[in-house]
């Protein structure tokens, strides 16, 4: 049996007694200190040895004083019953059996008979504490296996992207336009942008004719780039990160050696180069209002080849995105040089640049998603572990990627610290290195399915129903997380799509306004239609990618007017949309609906030539 | 002879209960009778029987009331409530049970007559 405490009488004082004292007879005014379990076994005199267990037995209860005082009040009866029997105390301490047992038998006991609201918060209390404890004992296991993984980054996929890029160095066109870039220096090209629309006659026309004067050495070099057979531009490439020019390259521009995150690739050499091909257009439309038609027929075919040098292998969409704008640019000024300097292009430069255009890509404008797939499956190997058969789990090293990646998606800069914290957490709910490969490209496989042929031969209703899948799987609490890092970057591939049947609409409409020029030049009228203009001027009218007819033209006051119907897909006669800023690169009926859920109402048609007065086309959405 | 801890848990309380079938009695006095009616067999710690006693108690089988008697010091008697009753005619039935199955099993012996058992 273990030892008793040594059991000593309480001293006599009256902040004791208060404090043992019951409420019910302190509001009487009697400070009885009757709950003070010393104060009663002293009271009792038994031998100290009774004593002493007494009172372990009761102090070691922990139960509440009132509680204490019974057990304390019964036990000292019991023991007076058997010493008043003739045992001794000794004997009745041996036979009362082992303090801390008794006092914890007690005190379950004793509990049980408490209220039962008690009890209830009891229960409660306990099993809130076996969830917390259990829950911090699986947060610890989570905890070890998300910090003890690591990410196997075993691929450069830099390398793998620039491997078919790499040719021969006097076939690189890229290295002619940061020459180019370089020496058009930065002030003149933040002008160029801030001026994009520009025309002669315009007000900042004046200022954008002496850039192109000043910089006569750029554009040389810019067409003879655009002559070379590829674009050859390398992601990475060291030779970037050692130009002078600062303005457009980072200081610590990332090197594919190194082989950092590939989302970290800058692609600002691609950005430059929509300002160099701001110069050459600026240029075109300097040489068309000098009746200079070579130099325009240069600057013209410079921008078209440009555009189609972009799209080299394994573009990524940025690349691809910078290759449809330039293209845009450069058809919209074909376009509008035609309607406002119909003579300035010979018959021969005219049918030359339709050659030109008609073989742009080669006549056929393929989406191509394998740089985004690389792309993500750069990020995917950053993230997860690699367990050698296509799976893994998120890394705390990964992790650290998604202000980059948010980054990348949104804009958003703001560091992300809470991952550091919930990482444990978020890699048992985060979808794993399969899901989120599987839902990407599955992703994909189905867009792209889904994008075969023309526009108005897609089913409409499938894209919007695929987008929407997506959309409201992103949008809910699991689908969101657990496809994070799919999350990320798929939505950004759509716009891709439209884009490419968007470029073919120009293309086509840029073709038939070179041959209604042809045309007038020969005849001294416009056809009353295009059908007239096959097969001498044309090998067919180019359809409207917004429902398979040919493009619509009517002459209006004696001019011609072609024109597409549009995103509302009603014919209007060719009244253009009176927003022309308003997003013409949508053509999914679901992108429709929601403008007009928004109040914008995209009536009209998409005035193809002559462009009508206002600004510029706009430029494809990214 | 003491008997095991489990086969004392089922019969430590029926023992109590069916010690205060009777007038209501109070813990010295319910180890005393235990002890000496049962020859020792179920005799229990006395750290064990106060516990038993609250357990019968938050379970509303007993009811217990501090009395004064005479000059004495209180005590605590501990009476069968109807509850208690109840189930301790549930319990004596279960060891009837138990040990007519004993019988049959050759643990324990026969009943010498009817009124045996």
């Amino acid at each position: 049996m273990e030892r008793s405490d040594e059991f000593n009488p309480p001293p006599a004082n009256w902040l004791l007694r208060a404090y043992y004292t019951p409420v019910s007879d302190a509001l009487r005014g009697h400070l009885s200190g009757r709950l003070d379990v010393r104060r009663e076994i002293a009271a009792a005199e038994l031998p100290k040895p009774v004593a002493g267990l007494i009172h372990t037995v009761v102090r070691r209860t922990r139960l509440w004083r009132r509680e204490k005082s019974d057990v304390v009040r019964e036990l000292i009866a019991h023991f007076a019953d058997g010493l008043a029997a003739g045992r001794s105390a000794e004997q009745l301490v041996a036979d009362f059996g082992p303090a801390d047992q008794a006092a914890k038998l007690i005190r379950q006991a004793k509990r049980r008979n408490r209220p039962l609201y008690w009890q209830a918060w009891w229960y409660f209390s306990r099993g809130l504490l076996a969830l917390i404890a259990a829950a911090t004992l699986g947060y610890v296991v989570l905890a070890a296996r998300f910090y003890l993984a690591a990410p196997d980054i075993t691929r450069n996929y830099w390398h793998e992207i620039n491997a078919p890029r790499r040719i021969a160095e006097d076939e690189r066109a890229w290295p002619l336009y940061r020459a180019a870039i370089v020496k058009l220096g930065k002030e003149d090209s933040e002008l160029l942008e801030k001026h994009p629309d520009a025309r002669p006659g315009s007000k900042d026309w004046p200022e954008l004719v002496a850039v192109a004067e000043r910089h006569g050495e750029s554009i040389a070099l810019a067409r003879e780039g655009a002559a070379k057979s590829h674009f050859g531009y390398l992601l990475g490439d060291p030779a970037d990160g050692k130009t002078s020019a600062a303005w457009v390259f980072s200081a610590k521009a990332p090197r594919a050696d190194d082989n950092p995150e590939l989302i970290s690739a800058l692609l600002e050499g691609l950005q430059a180069l929509r300002q160099l091909a701001r110069l050459v257009a600026a240029d075109a439309w300097r040489a068309a209002a000098a009746a200079d038609g070579t130099v325009t027929l240069a600057d013209l075919s410079a921008l078209l080849s440009m555009s189609a040098q972009t799209f080299q292998p394994r573009a990524t969409l940025v690349e691809q995105l910078v290759g449809y704008a330039i293209f845009t640019q450069a058809t919209e000024n074909v376009r509008s040089i035609l309607a406002d300097f119909p003579d300035v292009l010979s018959d021969s430069q005219l049918r030359d640049l339709a050659h030109e255009i008609a073989a742009w890509r080669r006549g056929a404008m393929p989406v191509d998603f394998a740089g985004e797939r690389i792309m993500f499956d750069d990020v995917l190997q950053r993230v997860y572990t690699d367990d050698g058969r296509g799976d893994g789990r998120l890394t705390d090293r990964g992790l650290s990627l998604l202000p980059e990646l948010l980054d990348f998606n949104n804009g958003m800069s703001e560091p992300v610290r809470w991952e550091k914290l919930l990482g444990p957490g978020l890699a048992a709910v985060v979808g794993s290195r399969r899901d989120n490969h599987e839902l990407f490209n599955s992703h994909l496989d189905e867009m792209i399915a889904l994008h075969q042929g023309p526009a108005w031969t897609w089913d409409h209703d499938a894209i919007d129903a695929a987008n929407q899948r997506l959309y409201e799987l992103f949008n809910s609490a699991t689908g969101k997380v657990r496809y994070l890092f799919a999350g990320l970057m798929l939505p950004a591939i759509q716009p891709n799509f439209s884009n490419a049947e968007l470029s073919v609409q120009r293309r086509d409409a840029t073709e038939v306004a070179i041959a209604l020029v042809l045309w007038h030049r020969k005849h001294g009228a416009w056809p009353q239609t295009l059908a007239e203009l096959v097969p001498e001027l044309l090998p067919a009218v180019g359809p409207d990618r917004f429902d398979g007819q040919p493009l619509r033209y009517v002459i209006r006051d004696g001019h011609p007017l072609v024109y597409s119907i549009g995103q509302d897909r009603d014919d209007d006669g060719g009244t253009a949309w009176g927003t022309p800023y308003m997003n013409y690169d949508r053509m999914s009926e679901a992108s429709l609906m929601r403008l007009r859920n928004r109040g914008i109402s995209p009536e009209g048609d998409w005035v193809l030539w002559p462009p009508p007065p206002g600004p510029a086309e706009p430029e494809p959405a990214e | 002879m003491r008997i095991e801890r489990e086969l004392m848990r089922g019969a430590g309380p029926v023992a109590v209960l069916k010690l205060l079938e009777g007038e209501p009695k109070y813990g010295y006095e319910l180890v005393e009778t235990l002890s000496k009616s049962s020859d020792g067999v179920l005799a229990m710690g006395q750290s064990t029987l106060y516990p038993l006693l609250y357990n019968l108690e938050a379970q509303g089988l007993v009811r217990a009331e501090w009395r004064e008697a005479g000059s004495a010091r209180p005590r605590k008697y501990y009476a069968l409530t109807a509850k208690g009753k109840k189930r301790l005619a549930h319990d004596v039935e279960q060891w009837r049970a138990v040990e007519r199955a004993m019988r049959r099993l050759g643990v324990l012996k026969p009943a010498l007559g009817p009124a045996g058992g």
